[in-house]
């Protein structure tokens, strides 16, 4: 639906709503308004119940969305059938990379509760950078500093025995 | 014929009769001896008809007007005007005929090309663009076919007639045809000098007219560097050096157009002069007679039209002769295949594959594959894996018989492939490729490509009506075990149903109250149900007020807006104001967002603005702005374009403008008034939905729905495809949506599909000629996981022991369950035996597989 039927009488445009949450999203930090207005246009809400796949192993997701409300989670195939490795929750946003290109997932996602995504696909971002070709740039720029900002985390919160697979900023 | 010594010229390998080596007189005769003989015939009985007037001239003075004999006059002017009569009704004729000659050949000429052309090896097709076989088959031929109907008749007439008045002439008075023929060997020579040198000068004109242009394109194009560095005087220099040619040549080419003019007008009134003078004197010395004076005249006259038909046939031949030979040798290469070869007792082999030493090179001599040498036993699996570039394909096209190897053997069956016709390979392998085709048409005429094909090659043209396509359900199962099923399923639950399949509307309706009992809860949150007292989201404004459809075609939704009526209506509703400000809103919104996305078509599925539509609305608002925002002030047309927008904005799924919970209101009010509206003005000519009505205009599954659907998310459709798939078993409708589905039209080269389903679809249809042999060539890379996972199933579980497969395959995790793997490099292979073989050994597939963990 068109407006977020909380706010009674006056509506808020799905369009403001979903530009709201975009804004809040790192990655997308510096991209100029009429590009994130043009986002928030393109970008669809997906509903999901409790157990919905999102996507499987080995494929290529195309999607990068935020967590609007509710909670996802990633599987892996291991020994003891599907295991659980983390979740995640209202006002994350995954999926950056596969804006970028072709990534064959290596976990299957599955929304844990009643969960509402706003989604942004890859053939429309594309179309997008296609256009406006200064945000090239940025979205270099962008991919670095998540990729650092992960490693670092990665180095705070792992302990010593893990810090072997550190150095991915060094590939 | 000059032609054939051209082509004798090269060496050729290729059999006699190849299409490419015809000479162009070939067509001429072949197939058109009758209407060839036919028109000889008439050109002599014209040639006649036309010397006969001649006399009747000369008679006519001489022994009617001279002696005052009327009877005399009557009888010879009736004569002269028979042949004339007869002359020009046989040329309409023998033109008539000429141009069914022509377009004869011209069919001949085609057909036969095309048939050639595609049967020319796959390398022949790497170096040629599409553009340059349509242009030889539809223009550069179209000059032969011309000449092919002129090619005997035109020089005959003309030599004739010409021949005919000479002979007439000389035997009237040979002095005086003697002095009136010289002028023609002037003729003869001086005017094609000048038309020589006409076309030459045309063709420098047309040549320098092109330098021009790009010479301006450029500049145009590099204006940023012309004005940056000021270059204005060498830009114009460059212009005015082509330009000053260019008048000079195109004063040359218009004085010597017109040389030709005077000079022809000069030759032809050069005739009478002589006759004038000479024959005036012959006359009175009593050596002619007044008659045969005013036959000379005649025939003067009637001296230049073969002349010049001589002349233009002349060109006509140099012109075709030149492109059909250019076009011939275009395609002059051997083909792979000869379509038409049959021999019957290969049509189903054992699949056994035997290859040694294959080596296969390219025509400028690089090696592609070499010393290739494996077995492979009835019913094995062999999976080729390698690096990009390794030869991996090559390898299965040499095996697919789609390249002549260099050398080397592949034997089926112990049998060499390269003896093999091309309707034994056809029916015994079936070769999927990564990027394979889907062509224009439905899916059924696509599923069905392959063994249609197999069953009519090597048959006589036009018996091919022979094939039966097979039975639905065998091709519902070829579209199961490639996994098709559902998007053809989907396909068909999308279509709309015509009026007059009763049968199955009923059945849709009896479905309809089954789906509501069995789903319509589980559903309820992708499904959005018509209800006359809600509104409806996922439908249109337009479908939100009639709520209903119209009976005929005439008052559909967008032929409604432009009646007056409509417009009376919404006022009436007291719609009319908010809509065309909703209709602004909706226009300035998508203007503001999507500025520059002009043609971005996807852009437009969240807005009711159709795409292309942006400079539309762009006019629209700067004439709304002129006119103070006031939106009586605009014309009926751009009222009619608001409302449109308007009408056409389905609140759920545009974002260009936001529904108020005034507007919703008004607009459920106004359905109720719609339904009053309709009884006083519309009796009995729109339907409002009912939930036992079908809803003509909407797809099958909105009629199953009696609803809309409210996501086109992956795991929604999924859900609603279990429903429905499940709903349509227990009804046993499955088979005919899916043969509805089948009928969708998969668009321009396949576009209407995604690269999964066309790759699905070229699977499907390998799968419904049932192979001894399969080659697949990375042939589930665009699939997705499950896809690739069922037609993995299919290979190992069905195919076992059953069907050869060869299959180059992209994922190392799924090679673990072929009974052969060969690992390529730079042509060779290097590793080949069983997967835990190689795997033991720890050699290259060992670090492949790890490598790729």
């Amino acid at each position: 639906m068109s407006w977020s039927q909380e706010n009674g009488n006056r509506p808020v445009p799905e369009l403001q709503q979903n530009l709201e949450i975009l804004k809040e999203v790192p990655f997308f930090e510096g991209f100029p308004p009429e590009v994130m207005k043009l986002l928030a246009y393109l970008s669809v809400r997906g509903d999901y119940e409790e157990g919905d796949i999102l996507f499987e192993t080995g494929d290529d997701p195309g999607i990068a969305f935020a967590v609007v409300t509710g909670e996802l989670a990633v599987y892996r195939e291991g020994n003891k059938g599907e295991e659980r490795l983390r979740s995640y929750n209202q006002g994350e946003f995954l999926g950056t990379f596969s804006l970028i290109g072709p990534m064959p997932s290596l976990f299957t996602m599955k929304a844990t509760t009643t969960t509402r995504l706003l989604i942004v696909n890859r053939e429309q971002f594309s179309k997008v950078m296609d256009q406006h070709k200064e945000l090239g740039p940025l979205l270099r720029k962008a991919i670095l500093k998540q990729l650092r900002r992960w490693e670092q985390a990665n180095i705070e919160e792992l302990e010593s025995c893990c810090l072997q697979k550190v150095g991915v900023t060094l590939l | 014929m000059t032609g054939m010594s051209r082509q004798d010229d090269k060496v050729k390998t290729q059999k006699a009769s190849a299409v490419t080596d015809k000479s162009l007189f070939y067509w001429v005769i072949n197939g058109n001896v009758g209407l060839q003989l036919l028109m000889l015939v008439l050109i002599v009985v014209v040639v006649a008809a036309r010397v006969v007037p001649l006399e009747m001239q000369k008679r006519i003075i001489n022994e009617s007007i001279a002696l005052r004999q009327f009877d005399n006059l009557i009888n010879y002017s009736l004569i002269y005007i028979s042949s004339v009569a007869l002359s020009s009704g046989l040329k309409l004729a023998i033109n008539y005929l000429q141009t069914i000659v022509g377009e004869r050949a011209m069919l001949a000429m085609r057909r036969e090309l095309y048939r050639h052309i595609l049967t020319l090896p796959l390398s022949f097709f790497r170096k040629t663009q599409p553009g340059m076989v349509v242009s030889s088959l539809v223009t550069e031929l179209s000059t032969a076919g011309t000449f092919a109907g002129m090619a005997i008749t035109a020089p005959l007439t003309n030599v004739l007639t010409l021949l005919s008045f000479a002979g007439y002439l000389l035997w009237l008075n040979p002095m005086l045809a003697l002095a009136t023929l010289t002028i023609y060997p002037v003729i003869v020579f001086l005017l094609p000098w000048l038309q020589k040198k006409t076309n030459r000068a045309n063709s420098s004109r047309v040549d320098l007219s092109r330098e021009l242009s790009s010479q301006i394109a450029e500049s145009i194009t590099g204006i940023q560097e012309v004005q940056v560095h000021g270059a204005y005087p060498r830009e114009n220099s460059k212009f005015g050096r082509i330009a000053d040619v260019l008048q000079t040549v195109r004063v040359r080419w218009s004085f010597l157009k017109f040389s030709m003019k005077t000079a022809n007008n000069f030759f032809v009134s050069l005739g009478p002069f002589v006759v004038f003078l000479f024959g005036g004197y012959l006359i009175m010395q009593g050596e002619l007679e007044l008659g045969a004076m005013v036959a000379f005249l005649s025939a003067q006259e009637k001296l230049y039209d073969p002349w010049k038909e001589l002349i233009d046939y002349y060109q006509v031949y140099q012109d075709a002769r030149v492109r059909y030979y250019r076009t011939m040798d275009q395609f002059s290469v051997e083909p792979d295949f000869d379509p038409e070869e049959v021999t019957d007792q290969n049509d189903k082999l054992n699949g056994r594959i035997e290859v040694k030493d294959l080596l296969f090179e390219t025509s400028e001599g690089v090696r592609l594959l070499q010393g290739v040498n494996f077995l492979l036993e009835p019913g094995m699996h062999l999976a080729v894996v390698g690096f990009s570039g390794s030869g991996k394909s090559t390898l299965v096209q040499c095996i697919a018989r789609m390249h002549r190897y260099t050398g080397g053997s592949i034997t089926i069956d112990d049998q060499e492939l390269e003896t093999l016709t091309k309707k034994e390979i056809v029916a015994n392998i079936g070769y999927i490729s990564q990027n394979p085709f889907v062509f224009t048409g439905t899916i059924r005429e696509n599923l069905i490509y392959a063994e249609q094909a197999m069953h009519e090659i090597g048959r006589p043209v036009g018996k091919d009506q022979l094939y039966l396509e097979p039975k639905l359900d065998r091709l519902i199962f070829a579209l199961q075990q490639a996994g098709l099923f559902v998007d053809v399923m989907r396909f068909g639950l999308e279509s709309s149903l015509k009026q007059d399949d009763s049968e199955m509307i009923a059945k849709i309706i009896r479905i309809r109250e089954k789906f509501r009992e069995n789903f319509g809860r589980r559903l309820a949150s992708y499904v959005e149900f018509y209800q006359q007292d809600h509104f409806l989201y996922y439908s249109t404004i337009a479908d939100n007020i009639l709520f209903g459809s119209s009976v005929d075609r005439q008052l559909s939704i967008d032929n409604l807006t432009e009646h007056r009526d409509f417009f009376s209506f919404l006022e009436y509703a007291g719609l009319l104001k908010t809509l065309l400000e909703l209709g602004v809103e909706q226009a300035r919104q998508t203007i503001d967002i999507l500025a520059g996305f002009d043609d971005v078509d996807m852009f437009y599925s969240f807005s009711p603005v159709p795409a292309g539509g942006l400079e539309e609305c762009k006019n629209l608002l700067e004439r709304l702005k002129r006119t103070g925002n006031r939106l009586e002030g605009l014309l009926g047309p751009d009222q009619v374009y608001l409302l449109k927008l308007a009408l056409g904005f389905i609140p759920g799924v545009h974002k260009t403008a936001s529904l108020t919970s005034e507007l919703e209101a008004g607009i459920l009010a106004g359905r109720a008034a719609w339904v009053r509206w309709c009884d006083e003005h519309y009796p009995g000519r729109f339907n409002h939905y009912q939930e036992s009505e079908y809803i003509y205009g909407q797809t099958i599954l909105n009629n199953i729905f009696f609803g809309r659907i409210r996501t086109s998310l992956g795991h929604a459709q999924e859900k609603i495809n279990q429903a429905i798939i499940q709903l349509l078993i227990e009804e046993d409708i499955l088979e005919e949506i899916a043969g509805i589905g089948m009928e969708f039209q998969v668009g321009s080269m396949g576009d209407r599909l995604s690269g999964g389903q066309r790759q699905k679809l070229a699977i499907a249809r390998v799968l419904l000629k049932q192979p001894r042999i399969v080659i697949m060539d990375e042939a589930t890379s665009a699939l997705d996981n499950k896809s690739q996972a069922r037609i993995q199933r299919l290979v190992e579980t069905r195919w076992k022991g059953k069907r050869t497969v060869i299959s180059v395959v992209h994922r190392l995790d799924a090679i673990r369950n072929y009974d052969r793997v060969a690992v390529m490099k730079a042509g060779k292979i290097i590793e080949f035996g069983g997967y835990g073989q190689l795997m033991e050994k720890k050699g290259v597939l060992y670090e492949l597989v790890s490598g790729k963990r």
